[in-house]
């Protein structure tokens, strides 16, 4: 259960060196599972979900004294998260010269073979649904369907017009819904 | 679609996913967020400590990467020109080099078990007498020469030589004898005859030569020097 501790508290604990690593570490205790959780559906495989996760909470430490508290703490590391799990899977296409479609294969093998996934067939076929979608629409769906992030919030994470997030999850939405009813 | 709505309200548009369990699948191993968080300190650390020890304490020399990098270039190089091969050989060389070795080898075997032929004991002793029995020739032994070791001309020769060597040595030694007859007459003369003779015949200026060429010692000549002045000067008074 993650503590819930005020955002403004936390930073300005930050702001101190001699309260620095207390802040961290209620930082770590509010946001690290829901980190986490945002990466390992994006990339599915447990192991890189934990280096992402690490890089992700290393970079946040290293910049959080310059944040500006015009934006939302937790929206900020989603940012960074997410921006992990896009240069990874990039680098993932790169290195094995694959296109998008040979990633969302390879992440669905994945799902099938890791010993951190016990879902019934129904969250499997879900999860490989999800797959089938492009990063952006999987982000904005991941985002809206299981974190239940507001669109507005979803905007500083992605960069992108609220307008333009709706219509992604709109579309991401219908395919999986066609997906779920085709597939058998 | 309801999707502009921040609830769920807008699932009841799509019925299958509606039915979907939102029960997280994933899973992760037992206190894995307990140990991430002190994994994360620990990248923390190593990050922070990376910036105070930039060269985590170890030196390199100046210049040390580009000196590298040409040295790499260098092997890089002499790798590339380097030949594949060096030596040439004909393309089955190998295999005639074998065909010639076993070649070889059986030779040598057969010469070790001889030809197969034998003889009988003694034959080749007994071949040279039959040959010769058969041809009639009769082998005859000549006698020894006797060369002497002196002829009657060498003899001849070192006679003469003798000869000489004698009438040489006689008349060296007879030279000699008279040479030194002289020096022992003089010898028996009296020194007063001496004096008085070269104070007669002698120059002013064979006293010099005399007093070089004496043999007898300083004490000696002074001694007589004086003798001959006292005897001068008494032939004077």
């Amino acid at each position: 259960m993650s503590i819930q501790v005020d955002d403004n508290e936390i930073l300005a604990k930050f702001q101190q060196e001699k309260t620095r690593n207390e802040a961290f570490n209620l930082l770590l205790k509010k946001y690290q599972q829901k980190i986490y959780w945002h990466i390992r559906r994006m990339v599915i495989d447990h192991d890189d979900a934990d280096d992402l996760s690490q890089e992700v909470f290393v970079k946040v430490w290293k910049n959080l004294l310059g944040f500006r508290n015009d934006a939302q703490l937790y929206t900020w590391m989603y940012r960074i998260a997410t921006n992990e799990c896009i240069t990874f899977l990039n680098r993932k296409k790169l290195k094995n010269n694959i296109s998008f479609d040979d990633v969302s294969y390879e992440l669905s093998e994945s799902l099938t073979e890791s010993a951190y996934f016990d879902g019934d067939k129904a969250q499997r076929k879900l999860q490989k649904a999800i797959l089938t979608l492009p990063e952006k629409q999987r982000l904005v769906f991941n985002l809206k369907y299981f974190d239940e992030m507001k669109y507005e919030e979803m905007s500083d994470v992605l960069g992108t017009s609220v307008g333009a997030l709706k219509s992604s999850f709109h579309l991401a939405v219908k395919k999986i819904e066609a997906y779920l009813l085709a597939e058998d | 679609m309801n999707e502009n709505t921040e609830n769920t309200d807008w699932l009841n548009d799509y019925p299958a996913l509606k039915n979907q369990s939102r029960e997280n699948p994933f899973r992760v191993p037992e206190n894995f967020f307990e140990e991430q968080q002190e994994r994360i300190h620990a990248a923390i650390y190593a990050d922070e400590l990376s910036k105070k020890l930039p060269s985590a304490g170890f030196i390199i020399p100046d210049g040390y990467f580009k000196n590298m990098e040409e040295q790499i270039l260098s092997v890089v190089k002499l790798e590339e020109i380097r030949p594949t091969e060096t030596y040439i050989k004909s393309d089955q060389f190998f295999e005639e080099q074998q065909s010639i070795i076993a070649a070889r080898i059986k030779i040598n075997e057969y010469a070790e078990n001889g030809s197969g032929f034998t003889v009988p004991d003694n034959y080749f002793n007994d071949l040279t007498n039959r040959i010769i029995q058969k041809t009639g020739i009769k082998e005859v032994q000549q006698p020894a020469k006797v060369r002497s070791l002196f002829t009657r001309a060498a003899w001849k020769y070192a006679t003469a030589a003798c000869i000489a060597v004698a009438v040489a040595t006689g008349f060296f030694i007879k030279q000699y004898q008279s040479a030194h007859n002289v020096q022992m007459q003089l010898s028996n003369l009296p020194d007063a005859d001496i004096e008085n003779y070269l104070q007669i015949h002698a120059d002013t200026y064979d006293n010099h030569v005399i007093l070089e060429n004496s043999t007898l010692d300083t004490d000696v000549d002074i001694q007589n020097n004086q003798t001959s002045t006292d005897s001068n000067e008494t032939n004077i008074h």
